[in-house]
């Protein structure tokens, strides 16, 4: 099957390629898919969707950044900003989805219909599942740039043990601000990649007009550009935190 | 992420009180003018737009006041009915505030208005990459803006006929191109970085070109959005341009990042060999490889959530919707992974060829 081939591939590129850590990360990916799967579960069972989104983003950044990359200053900075920006875009996020009506599935999808046997009844809120679903997306690329920034500063206080707060804070803004650009980029090409069919096709279900006003263009639209919008905050956040956290060093 | 990037870090000396303010309150105040010019533009549409003034639920059923905002019945008010349930996977629940397209002649709502909510979203992205990016900001910007309309273009060609794989092939050069030089400047590392990304995401494409050739037909079913009739051909170059697309933010991320830790290390060790190089490479570019393969397993695998549910639901087996329905999730985020572990050598390789080169010529 073609997923297995490229699981295979996968594999055998980090271990000839990487290093400990990018073997490490194969663990961590399990452990990830594994609260996926029980995030997936959880919900089918009928635990409200929002608890197990808020659970299981606690347990995959307890992968990500604490097994992943150790118990340290660097990372309870990192996850000390992560914790803050979330709660800000998840929030942002689920007022977006209530008041857009962003959860569901859009018509102009060709799968997912009641005519196709999925039945809508199903007990369970689409809204807190979307609200958990933009969680889970904001949790990966959170988690990156937090780690980056607080890495760079704390290798700036290992280097310049005197250094004085102002002067910090801008070196943790300086990294921030030199990847910015390939965050956000990355983002918007996943953006543009998951999307290309709709985006190539939509004339067959929508004209311009309806296009842009479509939950079927908003919803993964939105959901990136909150990812970019979290990613951007993080950073003076993250700056601040390290900046109070690393002093004492 | 370009952790290691050792440039001189440069502290801005303080602007005075009053200048520090202005660009700012200019940017909020026009970000501010723009929301409000897009939340206000029902006249500009040719469908009937109306706002709801007053919501009561009577069991199923949400009784709307609204009024209208444009066309001959402008300012009427009308009442009109939607039907809810609690679950609302198909349904929408409408809110005192939300803006409806409707037709009043038969009462019926056709879509709700949505467009100022990407318009916010868009605009606050622009303010912080501004505010909080300053310089490199506005090079984001621009770039995001470029590259939004080269796709565009991309698309519309495609669709008069362009083979996707030109197409893509095309876009990924100028993306690329785009994105790389503004910022990192005419130099032989932006240069070794665009072809080692280009080579790394040739190389998948390729690859990813035998596979689709070689094994079992794939069924397309879920492809969102995919219109029917389509020719097998078709959604398979799709299929290969969407995983190929979708990796190449984080293939570009790595190659830069390689680049330049390559670019100083040889600048300390001209006559490092290509193998003692990749393995000092692998060692400052593993933290960064696990995050960037972090961002591209949320992103990607997050979509899936809702569609197990209603799968699940439906008594469908949760490895049925893992095999079917989350394929293309899945293979969005392999493919992208794998974009990004190869982009290591592949970017570190190119280095020592572009770089060694110019300083024997030295």
């Amino acid at each position: 099957m073609i997923i297995l081939t490229f699981i295979l591939i996968f594999v055998i590129l980090c271990l000839v390629i990487g290093g400990d850590n990018t073997a490490k990360s194969i663990i961590s990916l399990s452990g990830n898919a594994l609260v996926l799967t029980a995030i997936v579960l959880a919900i089918v069972i009928g635990v409200n969707p929002l608890a197990v989104g808020i659970i299981g983003c606690i347990l995959m950044t307890g992968i990500s950044l604490f097994y992943q990359n150790g118990l340290n200053s660097k990372t309870l900075a990192a996850g000390a900003a992560l914790l803050c920006v979330m709660a800000v875009m998840a929030w942002v996020g689920y007022l977006l989805i209530v008041y857009g009506n962003l959860q569901g599935f859009p018509p102009g999808q060709n799968e997912i219909r009641a005519s196709n046997g999925y039945e809508e009844n199903i007990g369970v809120s689409m809204v807190l599942v979307e609200a958990a679903t933009l969680m889970i997306i904001l949790e990966g690329a959170l988690v990156d740039t937090a780690l980056s920034v607080s890495s760079a500063m704390y290798e700036v206080k290992r280097h310049s043990k005197d250094i004085g707060m102002r002067e910090f804070f801008e070196a943790g803004m300086s990294v921030g601000r030199n990847i910015l650009n390939s965050t956000v980029n990355t983002l918007f090409f996943i953006f543009l990649g998951q999307n290309i069919v709709m985006l190539a096709y939509y004339e067959s279900d929508f004209t311009l007009e309806s296009f842009i006003n479509s939950k079927a263009l908003i919803e993964p639209l939105g959901g990136i550009i909150l990812c970019a919008i979290g990613c951007i905050l993080i950073i003076p956040v993250t700056t601040i935190i390290s900046v109070r956290i690393f002093r004492k060093f | 992420m370009n952790i290691n990037n050792t440039k001189p870090i440069n502290f801005n000396k303080e602007k005075s009180g009053i200048r520090s303010f202005i660009v700012p309150l200019i940017i909020v105040i026009i970000s501010i003018g723009a929301f409000f010019a897009v939340y206000n533009n029902s006249e500009m549409y040719q469908r009937t737009v109306v706002k709801v003034t007053e919501v009561k639920e009577e069991g199923d059923t949400q009784v709307l006041a609204v009024k209208v905002m444009n066309g001959e019945s402008k300012n009427k008010k009308v009442i009109i009915k939607n039907s809810i349930d609690s679950d609302l996977v198909y349904k929408e629940k409408y809110r005192e505030g939300n803006f409806l397209f409707v037709n009043l002649s038969n009462s019926k709502i056709l879509q709700q208005k949505r467009d100022y909510y990407l318009a916010l979203l868009v605009i606050l992205l622009a303010d912080l990459l501004l505010l909080v990016g300053r310089g490199k900001g506005i090079y984001t910007i621009l770039g995001l803006f470029l590259n939004c309309i080269l796709y565009l273009s991309g698309i519309h060609l495609f669709n008069k006929g362009l083979s996707p794989v030109i197409m893509v092939g095309a876009l990924i050069l100028v993306f690329t191109a785009v994105i790389l030089f503004p910022l990192n400047g005419f130099s032989r590392e932006t240069g070794s970085a665009i072809i080692s990304t280009i080579l790394t995401v040739g190389l998948i494409a390729a690859a990813l070109l035998i596979i689709v050739g070689v094994m079992p037909r794939i069924s397309y079913e879920f492809m969102e959005y995919m219109p029917e009739p389509y020719s097998l051909h078709k959604a398979n170059m799709l299929y290969v341009s969407q995983l190929v697309v979708a990796a190449l933010g984080g293939i570009i991320d790595i190659s830069v990042t390689v680049t330049t830790s390559a670019s100083e290390i040889l600048a300390r060790n001209p006559d490092l060999g290509a193998k003692k190089l990749l393995s000092s490479i692998s060692a400052i570019s593993d933290d960064i490889t696990s995050l960037m393969i972090n961002v591209v397993f949320f992103t990607n695998m997050a979509g899936i959530l809702p569609v197990f549910t209603i799968a699940m639901k439906n008594d469908i087996s949760f490895f049925t919707v893992l095999k079917h329905q989350s394929f293309f999730e899945v293979s969005g985020f392999l493919i992208g992974a794998i974009g990004i572990v190869l982009a290591i050598p592949l970017s570190a390789y190119m280095a020592t060829l572009v770089l060694k080169r110019r300083r024997c010529e030295k």
